[in-house]
């Protein structure tokens, strides 16, 4: 027998916790054991994580909580937008989630989060208990910093920035529009989520006009002076659009500050702009439930711990995905995987009574810019002083001049990528 | 801390090995899975990509780490594989390579 006064004096010596409810006795069941997770966000961030801390900690306790019983990507909704494939597709349910790695689900709104109480309190009166809390809420909308441009005239002029009916709604306007009309693309100024967004659905726009619409125009009124994968898009754009794609940057009028709905008009540097079909993609902040439960600062985004994505504001929540300030990385699909994955080793590792692990990441994205025309950037992270920064001589986007088979082979792999990551991620 | 006799000293010993040594190997997996996690959303978490993505299943540690280094030296040319084995010391190659085939 070993009496409790040597245990804890062998203990210190194994180097492990003296407090039974970390160190000892997770280390014991090499697992998480009975902690309690709850993940609110059923996306990249918030799916991913669950999934990963499920298969690195057998027997652990995750709730995931969405406010839909199915996730809409982002990622590839410009390809429904496009046509090139049915809403269907992109449409991904937590079946596999639930049966699979044992994660329940919880369809519901969070009303709010007590930190102290360490409970989500969902609007149906349910409050969850938690050990650790994972967000990944996504971007929610600044509306009416265009004037004008508010929850109402989204469903006249979507953003389908969310996926879902928005995306539907976008795809049903290009069907219903006679030739020759004017498609205006407004993307907002840095950051956003997904940097060469717009810029693909300008291009998988101008694919489906091209052959439907010959006489139709694209109009991008940005609010930046210049966008992700820039010389890329704008050489594949000449070689394949010729003039149907106009892009106006900020300092030549590309600012969108007011929509006129009903006259479907929007005014940018002093011009008025007609358009038949009007998408505007307004500025973003972190998503809602982060601001009600003082996670996120004046920048509109939450600071977290770079390593381990731990809230810098409130302790034992964990925030990932386009909501959290994370250094270097944009916001994208594949970087908040990404992230969900480090923080999943994190706490698992937390819950081993480990130290941290050393983190890394990449981010690796793909742009249609036709169905057989891919293009790419990528990046290797890693954690410094200064944050988290890409790894010096590696990443960037692909070749500017490069042959034929390249975008093709990036074309394929782009549709690839969707098809690993949707199934990394949903299983 | 004192150790009266030699079998308080095996016991101590026993014990620590116990926990420490699962900890160590629970670390270090950490740190591979921690480095091999994010390949795994193009090559799939089972080692196989559900699309057009080569798959790393079935490959020797040896091809992967000399595809890895040839990548990274510009010796093979891909995609964005070229990009990525960049951002990767040889040791974290040869980590990734044991990682992708136990």
């Amino acid at each position: 027998m070993i009496k409790r006064r040597r245990f804890l004096q062998y203990s210190a010596l194994a180097g492990l916790s003296a407090n039974p409810g970390f160190g000892l006795f997770n280390s014991a069941m090499a697992a998480g054991g009975s902690a309690r997770i709850v993940i609110i966000g059923g996306g990249f961030g918030g799916a991913t994580c669950a999934r990963y801390l499920a298969q690195l900690n057998p027997g652990i306790h995750i709730t995931l909580v969405d406010r839909a019983e199915k996730f809409v990507t982002c990622p590839f909704s410009n390809a429904v937008i496009g046509g090139l494939h049915d809403i269907s597709y992109i449409t991904h349910s937590f079946d596999k989630l639930r049966q699979d790695f044992n994660i329940k689900v919880v369809n519901g709104e969070v009303r709010n989060i007590d930190p102290a109480g360490k409970k989500v309190i969902l609007k149906k009166g349910k409050s969850l208990e938690y050990d650790r809390l994972v967000i990944s809420p996504g971007v929610d909308f600044k509306w009416n910093a265009i004037e004008g441009y508010d929850r109402k005239a989204a469903q006249q002029l979507p953003h389908a920035w969310h996926g879902g009916p928005q995306t539907q709604l976008l795809r049903q306007q290009l069907l219903a529009m006679k030739d020759g009309g004017v498609v205006i693309i407004a993307p907002p100024n840095n950051p956003f989520r997904c940097p060469p967004g717009p810029y693909e659905r300008a291009s998988l726009v101008a694919n489906y006009l091209k052959q439907h619409k010959p006489k139709s125009k694209i109009v991008i009124l940005d609010a930046k002076d210049k966008f992700s994968k820039q010389a890329l898009f704008q050489d594949a754009w000449d070689k394949l659009y010729g003039e149907m794609i106009e892009w106006v940057p900020g300092s030549q009028g590309g600012t969108v500050t007011r929509v006129d709905v009903k006259n479907k008009t929007v005014f940018a540097g002093g011009d008025k702009h007609q358009g038949a079909v009007i998408n505007i993609i307004p500025p973003q902040q972190a998503g809602g439930i982060t601001h009600t439960a003082g996670l996120a600062d004046d920048s509109g985004w939450c600071p977290v711990n770079q390593r381990t994505f731990a809230s810098t504001r409130q302790q034992d929540i964990y925030i990932v995905g386009d909501a959290c300030i994370a250094g270097k990385m944009p916001k994208s699909g594949y970087a908040a995987n990404s992230q969900a994955k480090v923080c999943a080793v994190q706490i698992t590792a937390s819950l081993q009574g480990l130290e941290e692990i050393e983190p890394s990441w990449v981010n690796t994205c793909y742009s249609l810019v036709a169905p057989d025309y891919g293009i790419s950037v990528a990046a290797v992270y890693r954690h410094s002083s200064e944050g988290i920064i890409g790894v010096d001589g590696a990443g960037g986007v692909g070749p500017r001049h490069a042959e034929p088979q390249v975008r093709s082979m990036e074309a394929v792999y782009a549709e690839g990528w969707y098809k690993a990551i949707v199934k990394d991620i949903w299983g | 801390m004192v150790m009266k006799n030699r079998k308080e000293f095996a016991k101590c010993l026993l014990f620590v090995l116990a926990f420490s040594l699962p900890t160590l190997s629970w670390g270090t997996d950490l740190r591979s899975q921690m480095l091999a996690n994010p390949c795994l959303s193009c090559h799939g978490p089972d080692k196989q990509s559900a699309g057009s993505i080569p798959p790393v299943v079935g490959m020797s540690a040896e091809n992967i780490q000399s595809a890895l280094l040839d990548f990274k030296n510009d010796k093979r040319m891909g995609t964005v594989m070229n990009r990525i084995a960049k951002g990767y010391t040889d040791e974290e190659i040869a980590a990734l390579a044991n990682f992708f085939t136990r």
